[in-house]
């Protein structure tokens, strides 16, 4: 890559320059401290240009009319313009602009398929240990073997607590077509999967599940794997007798060693933790896509404090109050623990050196996750995928797309993936993913709706074997450069649907009629 | 200095070998500047009050959840052990936090820090900083005390009322009954604390720093931040929700021109009665401080492109009639903003008095988001700012309901950026000893640097103090930067401003030897600081 990074003379968007080193070393910048980019939450999705209908925007912002919601961001008005500080007025993800086409051409599939089945997770741990990290340690067995990790209800077969749901994943990055296979796991805290006298209980431990689901759902009750009442020692089912419950009325609190902490509507209890794991889009011999051993990012999150509604109501104002001032964000950096982004939670990530194992990310490219992580208005206590969990008994165990309806988004009668190809425009946000397009749109442009009404959300999400050691193989060119700093998705060809700079004094709007209401929970 | 941080980092970049070096930029320390204190991770210095007695009172505003306990909640505390009225001329300053133990702490030079009360605690009638509706729904739970003012009871001082500003949407204000223990911390006392009811005055909105006047009275202030009155009761605003908030604290829609005032609160011992004063302008109230011919007020106005005000109250003790006046500055030969003064001369506005401003006001009740017509307004228009400035107008009700747009149209400059604190100290302004007001620019900026207009320095993003000799009839006609912060470097990931200065200052006051007390509020600090400024090192 012929590029040269001039950092300028700090920042402004004029003094811009594109070009940059093959090689950045973000370790080195880390302890420079030095960031390229203070602007990094907002992602390159942000700079995607409307073209006056396009609207991909409405899956992050979102204003809603129910002012009891915790999440009292409120930034539906952010589908339509570009509304940013200065510095963010550049994009500085300008790894979406360079042409890797022949890079990716010269990897040959053999080398890309034994990178993404070799495993990396392992290794983190003893690599953490051995650098005296102070904080989370990946404490769940054999993760990189995805569903083999875990039994059929979803509980980790290790017995560290760790719980992995089925959910659908969020339009459109996290589509595999668009570079990515993931999983998520969530873990009560310890007293949440225990009998009040400490006895550790399965039974305890689902019909709290039950209630964390129904508490973030807003539901007033929900299916179970089947609990025994009698271990819980509460009539969960409302049948006035203890038996065995396979449904649940939502409690004013949780159940057995956590019977004194209560229920909060669209808030997760204190301690609760969550696991992410991204990986390559993996290829099986037959063709199947599926999610591989190595991961690109393991990402961890942990409630720290609970914060009420009113509680939030102040912060949400600071947050406000900030952007008025047309202040920069800024982010506490935890150590090790992680950064704190202010809404009650602290935020990890791992990610891979330059050989393929994980490390932890630098403060800059921790920052990258708060901005959806933190001030958006969709989200539900800050998380996007369980509230979007294939709801009750049918969604513990492992991520499986196939067979997944494409059900609408609550308050909606099309399938979610329909509605956002129709908004979008195309099969990502930046409405650059050609294979969704000859796929699922006519040729004049419009999506073929009764094509994708009779599709699972593995074949409308799932690339072909070619384009996905396609997308592996230019992120592998991103982990060689270990330049994520400057973008981290998959790119294929240059972009041309996003700007490199948006001019303020020009910059388009979105017409009123295309911006759209949407909830990020799912009706099944 | 910048040019060898750019060049290392062009190494770093263009070579990728591990970098040893990175320290921040150092700027030439400013004469006379002392770190006094620190406060944890995330919190702002707020507060800052100085008692009669020496006691300093000051506050962590929002300080992050990740912190250890008990540093991770909104907290209200003293300086304990430290006499303000007799601080050592010289000492040691406290170190820049290094540790995660130093960052979650709160660290003093001198003394120690006493948290009195946290955001939460129980108080009479709720929670402290709990602001609730008439139904006793709590409608916000605020993590953000400001300004502190005490009133004694009792003539030594030991024991007496804090009233801390909780800076929200609706605002709030607590009183809590102290009494200061043998080892010199604060407690509360058998009078218990409370939240103050302002029904009576329609609530109050982000109550933010203040000053106690000559007649020990709190004045809180009502940081308005509100700068287009029309996008009221646009409900597709996009900063509407305070406006929702207090609806439902109110039960009606709310009057904008109820809002943005100046709030003194009558027998503070007794009943504590809030009263705004309308008289004396409605915009972003940062602080009043009142001179001591208890006549005289100057007033900081909070925000983008806003206006310094003078109010002339007609009466001794009463603030409640007078003359609003706005400044107009010309700036001196220069634009360094660290070196180059003002001149100022005050363009008069109007006199009003409370009775027929209020009359004014309740012309605006019962305007709801039904009025609403998008490109027209509800309320007073930039056309009627004009026709008044014209001498066209019936009233005068744009000077004193859209004040800063009224200070504008008559010529004053209104191009400072993110105007802080003003103080004075009372008892040296008053015999002399002390004869200056200072000021905290919280950044030199926008309107202030964009080269037009009266303002026309260099961007300065760690801020400027700046200070006013006090003249006769206690009139101020320049304004001249005494400390300034810096230097500032973008790219850094923690400590923008150098650690050796100050970043974004905000609260201020004045010591009786006239040293001043510099707090910040500023991300490009990691830790947020607090400044002892000797100006005795300035010769």
């Amino acid at each position: 890559m012929a590029m040269v990074l001039g950092f300028g003379a700090a920042g402004h968007a004029e003094e811009r320059t594109i070009e940059r080193p093959g090689p950045v070393d973000p370790i080195a910048l880390d302890d420079a401290n030095y960031v390229t980019n203070r602007e990094s939450v907002i992602p390159p999705q942000c700079y995607t240009r409307f073209f006056e209908k396009f609207n991909p925007c409405y899956t992050c912002h979102q204003t809603y009319d129910d002012r009891t919601r915790p999440n009292q961001m409120r930034d539906g008005h952010l589908q339509a313009a570009y509304n940013f500080s200065d510095a963010g007025l550049t994009n500085h993800w300008s790894n979406l602009f360079l042409d890797r086409r022949e890079k990716i051409a010269a990897i040959d599939d053999d080398v890309i398929r034994d990178w993404i089945d070799s495993e990396n997770y392992t290794r983190l741990r003893p690599r953490l240990e051995a650098e005296g990290w102070k904080g989370w340690l990946p404490d769940l067995e054999n993760l990189h073997l995805a569903a083999g990790a875990f039994d059929d209800q979803g509980f980790a077969k290790d017995g560290s607590g760790w719980v992995a749901f089925n959910y659908k994943p969020l339009p459109s990055t996290f589509w595999p077509t668009n570079g990515s296979t993931d999983d998520v796991m969530l873990r009560l805290p310890e007293p949440f999967r225990q009998t009040a006298d400490g006895t550790p209980s399965r039974d305890v431990y689902l019909a709290n599940l039950a209630a964390v689901e129904m508490a973030i759902k807003d539901l007033p009750e929900i299916t179970t794997p089947a609990i025994d009442e009698n271990a819980v020692g509460q009539d969960l089912d409302g049948d006035g007798a203890l038996g065995s419950a396979a449904t649940m009325q939502r409690p004013s609190h949780y159940l057995g060693g956590a019977a004194d902490v209560e229920l909060a509507t669209m808030l997760y209890p204190e301690g609760v933790q969550f696991l992410h794991s991204v990986r390559y889009v993996g290829v099986g011999e037959d063709g199947e896509i599926g999610v591989p051993p190595r991961m690109k990012e393991l990402r961890y999150m942990k409630k720290i404090r609970s914060l009420n509604p009113a509680q939030l109501r102040s912060i949400y104002g600071n947050e406000h109050q900030n952007k008025i001032d047309e202040l920069l964000p800024h982010f506490v950096d935890a150590g090790d623990r992680g950064l704190d982004g202010g809404m009650g939670w602290l935020v990890q990530g791992f990610i891979e050196d330059r050989d393929g194992a994980l490390r932890p990310q630098t403060y800059e490219e921790t920052t990258f996750c708060m901005g959806c992580h933190g001030t958006i208005g969709s989200t539900i206590d800050q998380t996007f995928a369980f509230p979007r969990k294939v709801t009750g008994a049918d969604g513990w165990g492992y991520v499986d797309l196939k067979g997944m309806v494409d059900a609408p988004n609550r308050g909606e009668t099309k399938g979610e993936i329909l509605t956002y190809l129709q908004r979008a425009g195309g099969g990502n946000e930046f409405r650059e993913n050609q294979e969704i397009q000859d796929l699922w749109f006519g040729p004049d442009g419009e999506v073929d709706a009764a094509k994708v009404e009779g599709a699972d959300v593995y074949t409308l999400t799932t690339p072909s074997p070619e384009r996905a050691l396609a997308l592996n193989k230019a992120y592998k060119l991103i982990v060689d450069e270990q330049s994520y700093l400057f973008g981290r998705d998959a790119v294929l060809a240059p972009f041309t649907n996003v700007f490199d700079v948006i001019d303020d004094a020009k910059a388009p709007t979105l017409p009123e009629h295309y911006r759209a209401a949407w909830d990020i929970r799912l009706d099944w | 200095m910048q040019k060898a941080r750019f060049q290392t980092l062009s190494a770093v970049l263009l070579a990728t070998t591990t970098l040893t070096t990175g320290a921040a930029l150092a700027a030439e320390p400013t004469a006379g500047l002392t770190r006094f204190a620190t406060v944890p991770l995330d919190a702002e210095f707020t507060g800052l009050y100085i008692t009669a007695a020496g006691d300093l009172f000051f506050n962590a505003q929002h300080p992050a959840d990740s912190n250890k306990k008990p540093a991770d909640k909104g907290s209200v505390g003293s300086l304990v052990g430290v006499d303000m009225n007799n601080l050592p001329k010289s000492f040691d300053p406290v170190k820049v936090p290094e540790s995660d133990d130093e960052k979650q702490s709160f660290m003093t030079a001198l003394g120690s820090y006493g948290i009195i009360a946290q955001e939460g605690d129980g108080v009479k009638n709720g929670a402290l900083g709990a602001i609730a509706a008439a139904d006793g729904s709590v409608i916000v739970q605020s993590n953000d005390p400001d300004f502190n003012g005490f009133i004694p009871s009792v003539d030594d001082g030991s024991e007496g009322y804090l009233f801390t500003n909780w800076e929200d949407r609706p605002g709030g204000m607590s009183r809590m009954h102290l009494a200061k223990a043998d080892d010199g911390s604060w407690q509360v006392g058998p009078d218990g604390a409370e939240m103050l009811d302002f029904i009576d005055v329609s609530g109050t909105w982000v109550n933010c720093f203040g000053s106690v006047s000559p007649w020990n009275t709190p004045l809180s202030s009502e940081e308005l931040y509100f700068d287009e009155t029309a996008d009221w009761n646009n409900e597709g605003y996009e900063e509407h929700d305070g406006v929702v908030a207090l609806s439902q604290y109110l039960g009606a829609y709310p009057n904008p021109y109820d809002y943005g005032y100046i709030v003194e609160i009558e027998d503070p011992t007794g009943v504590a009665k809030p009263k705004k004063h309308f008289a004396m302008g409605r915009y972003s109230h940062e602080n009043s401080v009142v001179m001591p011919d208890r006549k005289t007020v100057y007033l900081s106005d909070d925000g983008t492109d806003v206006v310094f005000f003078k109010f002339v109250a007609d009466a001794e003790d009463d603030l409640s009639a007078g003359t609003l006046y706005a400044a107009k500055v010309s700036q001196d030969e220069g634009n360094e903003s660290a070196t180059t003064g003002f001149s100022i001369e005050w363009i008069e506005l109007a006199h009003g008095d409370e009775a027929t401003i209020a009359g004014w006001i309740d012309a605006y009740d019962g305007i709801t988001p039904g009025d609403y017509k998008e490109g027209e307004t509800s309320y007073i228009s930039d056309a009627d700012v004009e026709a008044w400035a014209k001498g066209e107008a019936e009233d005068d009700r744009v000077a004193f309901l859209e004040s800063r747009k009224a200070a504008a149209a008559k010529g004053a400059t209104a191009e400072f950026r993110k105007m802080e604190g003003v103080m004075i100290n009372a008892k040296g302004a008053a015999d002399g000893s002390v004869p200056f007001m200072y000021m905290a620019m919280s950044e030199v900026a926008k309107g202030m640097s964009d080269q037009e207009g009266d303002i026309q320095l260099t961007e300065n993003m760690c801020g400027v103090v700046y200070r006013m000799p006090l003249e006769a009839d206690y009139n101020v006609t320049r304004m001249e930067p005494v400390v300034a912060g810096g230097a500032y470097d973008e790219s850094a990931e923690v400590n923008q401003c150098a650690t050796d200065a100050i970043a974004n200052p905000d609260n201020l006051q004045v010591l009786s030897d006239g040293r001043v007390l510099i707090g910040e509020d500023t991300g490009a600090h990691e830790n947020n600081m607090l400044w002892v400024w000797d100006p005795a090192a300035e010769s």
